[in-house]
């Protein structure tokens, strides 16, 4: 591919899973759950020696392709277990080391959050989002601590203290995993009772092999799309949507798993591993790795990385069938973990295809009828 | 000139929707969205953001 004229696109995302376990045991998490139990042989938290060294590695792929921006994202596991004091020491040097602006955001359970933590990433310019998947009858159903307690109201505790006016500042925004048992307005609006400045759903980690649960996800995310678009006043950015509208109306889109850009995402691991997206490992066990390290390794190695060129090379990745669809551009064949089909690899359309293809027709051929309406009205 | 529909005349340019027109949505996702459409058209907008790639 490299000899055909691909030309890499420089990582521009960097997700440091600085702890890897745990304090929730969500039923569908992809590191806990499913194929990959990688997990199991991490360290705890990454020793603060490797995470310099990370920091030295973004650094230098900053400067190797002169880029003014990045962003940081720290995740676990449960990235707030690393401790407030090991985060603000890691922050501090991404800030003094990487010679470019440098956008740090934690994804975080939030259970952990509390006044000294959020002044913490107050101070440091840290924004926060929060995995809430709706109400509390929603978030029993998979986002329970490992001796079944619902973590519902750690979770709004935390909320309500991000949305304070001290803490506003910091608010990214909620990370909602789709439950197809959850009734989809309700759970929307009930995300909007913490105010999210964006929202974000994800599909379920699922693969050919591994079926997603459950069905009707294209009416789930249709009946959000609606009492989202139809308000008067958009009341949050639901990016997923917003993103599909960009690409509608001739933008890329600024998230994997929508449109044909090239992904500019990778992971280092606890252990200093360099690693794919990370929900690969809802694959198989190892589809995320690379082989390499930061100690040995540059982050440039990983652009060479056949995965990374894969996710990188747009249509030609794709399978037959997406290069026939008539929203391919829109939809880019979805998360490419969501390809996989023992045997056949990731050239094959997502397992959520006839989802993706009603979801994007319906927002496209939405908002091209108020486009025509407006510009008909003169 | 739209990415999914390119060669179809009957598809509107966003290009060509005037600020009045635009003001005509109010506060709308549609107005939100025409208005992040501008911005980045005058950016070097980065290609991708992680905000969905964990749970």
């Amino acid at each position: 591919m490299l000899k055909a004229g691909h030309q890499p696109a420089p990582f521009r995302q960097f997700i440091l899973k600085v702890h890897s376990r745990c304090n929730l045991s969500c039923s569908y998490c992809y590191v806990y759950e499913m194929a990959d139990q990688g997990w199991r042989t991490q360290p705890k938290r990454m020793r603060r020696e490797l995470a310099v060294t990370a920091v030295e590695r973004i650094a230098e792929h900053v400067k190797e392709h002169d880029l003014t921006s990045v962003d940081t994202i720290l995740h676990g596991g449960e990235p707030l277990l690393a401790g407030r004091d090991w985060l603000e020491d890691l922050v501090d040097t991404l800030r003094a080391r990487v010679p470019a602006q440098v956008n740090v955001t934690v994804q975080t359970n939030g259970t952990l959050l509390d006044g000294r933590m959020l002044q913490a990433f107050k101070k440091l310019g840290v924004r926060v989002g929060v995995s809430l998947d709706g109400d509390a009858e929603a978030t029993a159903r998979h986002r329970r601590y490992a001796d079944g307690r619902n973590s519902y109201g750690a979770v709004t505790d935390s909320l309500h203290l991000l949305d304070s006016a001290d803490f506003r500042d910091c608010y990214g925004g909620l990370l909602c995993t789709i439950s197809v048992g959850n009734d989809p307005v309700s759970t929307y609006e009930t995300l909007l009772k913490f105010n999210p400045p964006a929202v974000d759903f994800l599909l379920p980690h699922a693969n050919w092999d591994c079926p997603p649960p459950g069905r009707g996800y294209a009416a789930w995310l249709i009946a959000i799309f609606e009492r989202w678009y139809a308000a008067p006043v958009q009341e949050t950015n639901i990016r997923l949507f917003s993103e599909l509208i960009q690409l509608v109306l001739g933008h890329s889109s600024g998230v994997e798993g929508l449109g044909i850009a090239p992904s500019t995402l990778v992971v280092i691991d606890t252990d200093g591993a360099i690693k794919q997206l990370d929900s690969l490992s809802s694959a198989y066990s190892g589809a995320a790795d690379t082989g390499l390290h930061i100690a040995t390794n540059s982050l440039d190695e990983a652009l060479s990385h056949p995965t990374t060129v894969a996710r990188q090379i747009g249509t030609a990745a794709l399978s037959a069938e997406c290069l026939a669809c008539p929203v391919l551009k829109l939809c880019g064949g979805g998360l490419y973990p969501h390809r996989f089909r023992r045997g056949a690899g990731f050239r094959n359309p997502s397992v959520y295809c006839a989802d993706l293809l009603r979801v994007t027709a319906h927002v496209r051929d939405r908002v091209l009828a108020d486009l025509r309406s407006l510009t008909d009205g003169g | 000139m739209n990415s999914s529909m390119q060669g179809d005349a009957a598809i509107p340019d966003p290009r060509d929707i005037s600020l009045a027109q635009a003001a005509k949505l109010g506060d709308s996702v549609l107005a939100h969205s025409l208005a992040l459409f501008r911005k980045r058209l005058g950016e070097n907008y980065p290609v991708q953001c992680a905000f969905d790639s964990s749970i």
